[in-house]
């Protein structure tokens, strides 16, 4: 009952502060809101192509670098033959270090989610406007790509 | 200042705004923007991230005139349109990770304003600003927008046990916030069961 009474009292404070609230000034204007929104939607499709720039690159990358070793496998027994000593511990050394993976990988998941969050709005509002179509082409697009960098990875991985 | 949900824009208004007229959808905006801002502000305390979700609400807003069906006020539907995008950011993983970050580097004190206001409404300001988003979404929806937990529960996609029980703990947040300073300055620890007196 004495909660009850604090429930009604607190709700009755926050209606207090939101009638005193200061009145909400928007940072820009109907054209300042659609110079944004221009904005904005280049610099998403800047970052969609370099993502989608990024993934062919490594899959590239990976693929030449998975030819690569594959090559040097073949080739080891002549060069053994050929070089001293001190050359075949040289060739030991692994050519590739290290590609990683991880920051393509985490760019298009980012990307993918954000488009989701596109498509559950554009679905909200009109489940089969223009919109949700280009939506879903930019998202079976990404979802190619990182299906290549995944199986890239898997390729690579059993070399 | 009007509360959102009590704009209502006239018929004809409306229609020019819908068939592209650019003057007519200049004045809707300067109608329904400040208020609309008031309640991202409410939800979502990032000031950058409020003037992101307000562009989004009003965007939609445009884009889906020739949809309101005129059945409750104009700014009603406007509000649901704002309260699904900040409900929205909130499931977002960038939302929480600057949360889980401002937490660590803020302080709720110093990003509320006093302009003007008692200071039993700058403390209960500062208690609201403590709370985490979704708690302080349930809550003001409930309290201020005077949202059903029904509808509250819809617009989570949960149940309505969910929407009771984020309001209960809200409250009982909230009031150990507000008399935080009293039971300090009494000695009594942070806590202590002022809610059965």
């Amino acid at each position: 009952m004495d909660t009850e009474v604090n429930d009604n009292e607190l709700a009755a404070r926050l209606r207090r502060l939101e009638a005193a609230g200061a009145q909400a000034v928007p940072a820009y204007d109907y054209h300042g809101m659609l110079a944004r929104r221009a904005a904005r939607d280049a610099r998403v499709r800047i970052r969609s192509r370099l993502a989608r720039g990024a993934a062919l690159a490594l899959v590239v990358a990976l693929v030449g670098a998975s030819a690569w070793r594959l090559d040097d496998h073949g080739a080891a027994p002549q060069v053994v033959r050929e070089t001293a000593a001190p050359a075949r511990g040289h060739e030991a050394e692994p050519r590739i270090v290290r590609a990683d993976t991880y920051l393509a990988v985490a760019a298009l998941e980012d990307h993918i989610a954000s488009l989701d969050d596109a498509l559950n709005v554009a679905r909200a509002y009109s489940p089969r406007g223009e919109e949700v179509a280009r939506l879903e082409r930019t998202r079976a697009e990404l979802l190619d790509s990182y299906a290549q960098v995944r199986y890239a990875e898997l390729v690579s991985a059993n070399f | 200042m009007q509360r959102l949900a009590e704009i209502e824009i006239p018929a004809d208004e409306l229609a020019a705004a819908c068939a592209g007229d650019i003057q007519a959808r200049s004045a809707l905006f300067k109608r329904v923007a400040p208020a609309t801002l008031a309640i991202i502000r409410r939800l979502v305390r990032h000031g950058a991230m409020a003037d992101d979700l307000l562009q989004d609400t009003l965007i939609a807003m445009f884009e889906h005139l020739g949809d309101f069906r005129g059945e409750a006020p104009f700014g009603v539907w406007v509000r649901s349109i704002a309260v699904s995008r900040c409900l929205m950011s909130f499931r977002s993983p960038w939302h929480r990770a600057r949360v889980a970050l401002e937490s660590w580097t803020e302080d709720p004190r110093a990003a509320t304003e006093s302009d003007g206001r008692t200071s039993d409404l700058i403390d209960l300001d500062r208690a609201l600003a403590r709370l985490s988003p979704v708690t302080r979404a349930v809550v003001w929806l409930y309290d201020v927008e005077g949202w059903s937990h029904d509808e509250i529960a819809r617009a989570f996609e949960r149940t309505a046990s969910f929407s009771k029980s984020q309001l209960a703990r809200g409250h009982a947040r909230l009031r150990t916030e507000l008399h935080a300073p009293m039971t300090a300055a009494l000695g009594i620890p942070l806590g202590s069961e002022f809610d059965g007196h």
